[in-house]
């Protein structure tokens, strides 16, 4: 599976770098992990559970950044197992500086998934990942507003990350849109009334 | 200027553009032209009124692709004509039931569309099983690309030796080297076939011409013809300026319904393979195109499933109007493929004009007075241009032909596909087994593909002592 996009953060590229260095902050922003620890330099480990459809579970994973350029990019490997599956991704992110003082982050990477998870569907992960992605920058944007206030007042940074119920309350809801978006579906949903328009106009012509 | 400019911008339709309307009547034409002759010789040889036929068939593409394009937001390019694979299963109700004349009549019909519903149930069916079980990945573990594709190019060889028929006029006529007329034939078949080629070579990047070398040379093709006297000015005016195409809806409680259904129905799993090769030929080309012209590729070979719901689709819809069930037509895909017109709306616009030719008598007229020669000619590009696609789909899936295991599933589809559908009467080789299936022998290329995704699964199960394709890498 394929994953791009971009996303702008309203604030100069050192701060979104050096918050993306926070392992805490990083943490909060991935929808159901506990805690990231420090292993080693630029790797990380920690527990995540997640919950897709049917299958959900704990994943121990492992975050490893290499090719670090700082500020301009880096390339972040994770490497998941656990009961539902496994997944392994490879993505390079680029922070550019933009002239307004904002932030574009580029991401493009490649997710392969395995196990029960997969068999889920590809698609149905596709828009999961998406999701989950969305609600990252979410909680990153927020704790960026934070971190830059903090800064401006020289007090303590005032951030809670969003809860798990938060969490699982947003890709819930992007599930039953999602649903409908599953084209097999819509198709039956196209079928059903075509079909009966046809029958009862071949009925009518046959006569 | 001659040296053709090579940054010229890539002249193409993706499934989603939609050309300007004038651009669109052409180009449906020239899809209607790809389709007709196939369309409308199904029709006679299962003895189903032609002009219920063209526009059913139509209504039926129009119908898939809007579906395609509501159920996923993009269009698969594809264009549903007759299918032969079920000729053999109603020429048997038909002789069943003594149908004697050139058209049977709307009852026999009823009897013979009701197993075109079940076709189309089956793929809806089949469709909804394989989106169940995990979609592409699934289903590659049963059709490989060393299926699809064999089977792709086993379609489109397996045909070579209609185009040729058609061009040398031994398609009616016997065999005969002191014939003039094969002469005549031959003459109006390769000027035809020499025009395709150069206006499908020359053209691009001339613009929207380009994208016209069959519409073109069939036009060359009819011009020359005509002092060859091979076009038929006697067939003119028959028929009403406008007629009804005859509507039959299916019957369920005929002696005979449950062998149609069994007899007629089994056959959508010999179609099975073929529109999914269909899909992935399709898919390759598509993002080929969107490559070049740096735009989102539409990963059309991901909906297989979805791809047969459609299938079964336009079955049912031809099933209740009384015209023959359909199948996605590799001709039209070749004609995408060498225009790179992918182009839904055009198609749509292709649909419409043939439920169009179904009503105007002499609209058709004038489109079937095409010499068969002339046919034949674009026969032996476009059938040829099918099997092409399914070469180009094993090696975009880098097929490694070096694996024993490789070339024997792909030879043993190509050499019963093909061998069976040139050699043997009808493309029915002689297996008197399952009889009260296959009355008149098995169909050639669907008992090529199921020999190969049989032998493919014992690979499946039991596995090869080695792995050729990690060791050549």
């Amino acid at each position: 599976m394929k994953l791009e996009g971009e996303h702008v953060f309203n604030g100069p590229r050192e701060d979104v770098w050096e918050m993306f260095y926070d392992p805490a902050i990083l943490a909060s922003a991935v929808p159901g992990m506990d805690k990231l620890d420090v292993v080693a330099e630029n790797v990380y480990e920690g527990v995540m559970n997640v919950r897709i459809g049917p299958v959900s579970g704990k994943f121990q994973g492992k975050l490893t950044l290499t090719d670090v350029v700082e500020p301009e990019n880096l390339t972040l490997t994770v490497d998941g197992k656990g009961a539902p599956g496994y997944g392994k991704g490879v993505g390079k992110v680029a922070f550019i500086q933009n002239s307004d003082g904002t932030t574009t982050l580029k991401y493009d990477g490649d997710m392969n998934i395995g196990g029960a998870l997969a068999s889920v569907g590809q698609r149905m992960i596709d828009s999961v990942a998406k999701s989950m992605i969305r609600s990252a920058f979410e909680t990153l944007d927020k704790a960026l507003e934070a971190r830059l206030a903090a800064k401006k007042t020289g007090t303590e940074v005032n951030f809670t990350p969003p809860t798990q119920t938060e969490f699982a309350t947003g890709v819930a809801k992007d599930m039953v849109g999602g649903f409908t978006k599953v084209p097999e579906l819509r198709l039956i949903l196209y079928i059903l009334p075509v079909v009966a328009v046809l029958v009862i106009l071949a009925l009518t012509l046959s006569k | 200027m001659a040296t053709a400019a090579p940054k010229a911008k890539v002249m193409g339709y993706l499934p989603n553009d939609t050309p300007p309307f004038g651009q669109m009547v052409l180009l449906g034409l020239q899809h209607v032209l790809t389709m007709f002759p196939a369309t409308v010789l199904c029709a006679i040889l299962m003895k189903f009124p032609v002009s219920t036929v063209l526009t059913i068939t139509g209504l039926g593409t129009v119908v898939a692709l809007v579906g395609a394009k509501l159920a996923m937001g993009k269009y698969i390019p594809l264009y549903y004509g007759s299918s032969f694979s079920y000729i053999a299963a109603v020429s048997a109700v038909m002789a069943a039931k003594g149908v004697t004349g050139a058209v049977a009549p709307p009852e026999v019909i009823s009897v013979a569309t009701a197993g075109f519903v079940a076709t189309g149930v089956i793929n809806i069916v089949v469709g909804i099983i394989i989106r169940a079980s995990g979609g592409k990945e699934a289903v590659d573990k049963i059709l490989p690309p060393i299926v699809t594709g064999a089977v792709a190019v086993t379609i489109g060889i397996g045909l070579g030796a209609v185009a040729l028929q058609m061009s040398t006029g031994t398609f009616t006529a016997a065999f005969d080297l002191n014939s003039l007329t094969n002469l005549k034939w031959l003459a109006a078949s390769f000027s035809t076939l020499l025009a395709a080629f150069l206006l499908s070579v020359y053209l691009q990047g001339k613009g929207f011409i380009g994208m016209l070398p069959v519409l073109l040379a069939a036009i060359v093709g009819y011009v020359v013809s005509i002092p060859l006297g091979l076009v038929d000015f006697s067939n003119f005016g028959k028929e009403a300026l406008i007629r009804a195409p005859q509507i039959s809806f299916p019957v369920f409680n005929d002696p005979l319904t449950l062998t149609v259904l069994v007899g007629v129905g089994v056959m959508a799993i010999a179609t099975i393979p073929e529109s999914t090769a269909h899909l992935y030929q399709i898919s390759l080309y598509v993002d080929h195109l969107a490559e070049e012209q740096g735009k989102e590729k539409y990963n059309l070979s991901r909906y297989i499933g979805l791809n047969l719901m459609l299938d079964g689709l336009n079955d049912l819809v031809n099933g209740l109007f009384g015209s023959t069930a359909g199948t996605n037509y590799g001709e039209n895909n070749s004609l995408m493929v060498i225009t790179r017109n992918y182009s839904g709306p055009s198609l749509i616009t292709a649909g419409i004009i043939s439920i169009i030719l179904g009503f105007i008598g002499p609209l058709a007229e004038v489109v079937s007075s095409i010499p068969t020669a002339v046919v034949g000619g674009l026969a032996i590009y476009l059938y040829g241009v099918i099997g092409m696609q399914g070469i180009a789909l094993m090696i975009a899936e880098k097929v490694n032909l070096y694996d024993p295991k490789q070339l024997a599933i792909g030879a043993t589809v190509l050499v019963i596909g093909i061998g069976g559908n040139i050699g043997f009467s009808g493309g029915f080789l002689p297996i008197p087994l399952l009889k009260g299936v296959f009355p008149y022998g098995w169909p050639a290329i669907a008992t090529g593909a199921v020999f190969g995704i049989l032998m493919n699964l014992i690979t499946v199960f039991w596995k090869p002592p080695m792995d050729r394709a990690a060791v050549t890498k």
